[in-house]
């Protein structure tokens, strides 16, 4: 996607969020380890390792969780933003401290197995016929298997390899690993917890992640349905009036066949291109206009507005669409123009002002 | 159950080291001719090895193909209805699978013979 790739795209604020995440997970793992045997009752307190499975375990439940929250959170509100930039570092971390968990599982309950750990956590718990005692390994060792196929597949290589639609999918079985993680926890830690505080926080935890989500998707509902263009008989969709139309911004529109444009007024001209970033499909009528091109709010890819073509060394292209101003109406034609198509911006008669 | 574990854990070493040999190969003489951006640039490359392991199949499927590339509106018609499904759906999945955690829960676990042995003693903690 990029001009050549890098083995990590470091920024001091990527840095600075690594830092703050990588700390946040240490001193988690610290504080778990050294209060959770003070606070435990004595009838039911763990050994050592057993309180590292938990604290890794736990640590690893709420990072995914944190990870889900911030899609919508940014959505809701554009200030978590910042949240978003870095987000698949936070899910490489994520796996790591799963990873970490299986390892310690393999160290404490498996280390004296004369079989090989691998084949032993199949046969340890296999007690598939019975609805009490139900296994609860494989729902965990699955989750693992698609949180390793995301932090594997985070690269902006497979970006490209995979194409955007094959790796948004795949990255989209999150959910799937979320639900299995709750499944792995319901049916084995909470099965025989005697103190309510691996309950509350996974039923918190998993109400925090269901209701921004929802919180969220009323939200975009209402947006895209306030941003229907009115198509008139000669195809051309209604924008809505230019003094809505704001100099430096963005605004979206949703054409009758679900298609997303960004129409941007921009040093007193008007524009149109494809509202999805080639990178993600971030939003691109939320992103700041700076010299004639927009930058993406998600990841910072840039777009001539005129052409919609990456500045070079760059190479992605998105749809431009004709625009018109007809009596103070914004009107875009509903026909994309192919991906890097130049159309002339439509220049805003004199005294029209910015709002 | 124990020939059924060992069978699946042999063909999952199979699957590893076959996609160990197939993404050594592709980043060595494959990666440069199929994607431009990887030119020139080396140090990204240790990092594709998980993924490539894991995707094999689908690398050996690609080797000497270029993908197709869907225009970005069709990925937008197809994952804002699936994205929405997902986020009615998980709720409902996640409160099914805690009522049915509790409702198989044992709520009348024993304490340890050790803890049991000390509470009738009277020395238990």
């Amino acid at each position: 996607m990029s001009a050549t790739y890098r083995a990590v795209g470091w920024t001091r604020s990527k840095i600075i969020y690594d830092i703050i995440l990588v700390a946040g997970v240490c001193l988690y793992l610290v504080a778990y380890i050294r209060l959770a045997p003070l606070i435990r009752p004595a009838e039911i307190r763990l050994d050592g390792p057993s309180h590292l499975i938990r604290a890794f375990g736990t640590c690893a439940f709420i990072l995914l969780s944190l990870v889900l929250m911030i899609g919508p959170l940014a959505r809701i509100d554009t200030r978590f933003l910042p949240l978003l930039y870095n987000r698949r570092h936070f899910g490489i971390i994520t796996c790591t401290v799963a990873g970490a968990h299986i390892l310690a599982v393999f160290d404490w309950y498996l280390a004296f197995s004369p079989l090989s750990p691998w084949i032993a956590v199949l046969v340890v718990d296999a007690s598939f016929g019975n609805a009490r005692g139900f296994p609860y390994l494989p729902f965990g060792a699955v989750a693992f298997v698609i949180l390793l196929l995301l932090a594997a597949t985070s690269h902006d290589f497979w970006l490209n390899f995979l194409s955007p639609p094959v790796w948004k999918t795949l990255h989209m079985s999150i959910y799937a690993a979320y639900a299995l993680i709750i499944a792995h926890v319901a049916f084995g830690a909470l099965q025989d917890a005697r103190n309510p505080g691996l309950a509350l926080l996974i039923c918190a935890m998993a109400a925090c992640v269901t209701a921004l989500h929802l919180v969220a998707a009323k939200l975009e509902r209402q947006r895209h349905f306030a941003n229907i263009g009115k198509a008139r008989a000669d195809l051309w969709v209604e924008a809505g009036p230019l003094t809505q139309f704001n100099e430096g911004r963005g605004r979206a529109l949703i054409l009758e066949s679900g298609e997303a444009v960004a129409v941007f007024r921009h040093d007193n001209q008007l524009s149109a291109i494809s509202n999805l970033c080639a990178h993600q499909n971030g939003p691109l009528a939320e992103g700041r206009v700076h010299s004639g091109k927009v930058i993406c709010p998600w990841h910072g890819y840039e777009y001539c507005l005129r052409n919609g073509r990456a500045p070079a060394p760059y190479s992605e292209k998105l749809a431009t669409y004709r625009v018109k101003l007809e009596n103070g109406i914004v009107f875009i034609h509903p026909s994309a123009n192919a991906p890097g198509t130049d159309v002339e911006p439509v220049a805003l008669p004199e005294g029209s002002g910015k709002p | 159950m124990l020939t059924v574990a060992t069978f699946i854990i042999g063909l999952g070493g199979a699957y590893v080291l076959t996609g160990a040999v197939v993404s050594v190969a592709y980043v060595v003489f494959q990666i440069d001719r199929r994607d431009p951006a990887a030119r020139g640039t080396f140090a990204f490359r240790p990092l594709l090895l998980p993924g490539l392991i894991l995707l094999w199949p689908l690398v050996m499927a690609r080797w000497n193909r270029d993908r197709d590339a869907p225009s970005s509106i069709s990925f937008q018609r197809i994952h804002k209805p699936a994205h929405r499904l997902i986020w009615m759906g998980l709720p409902i999945f996640l409160v099914v699978i805690m009522i049915a955690a509790w409702s198989l829960r044992q709520h009348t676990i024993p304490a340890s013979p050790s803890i049991r042995i000390g509470q009738s003693l009277g020395v238990a903690p």
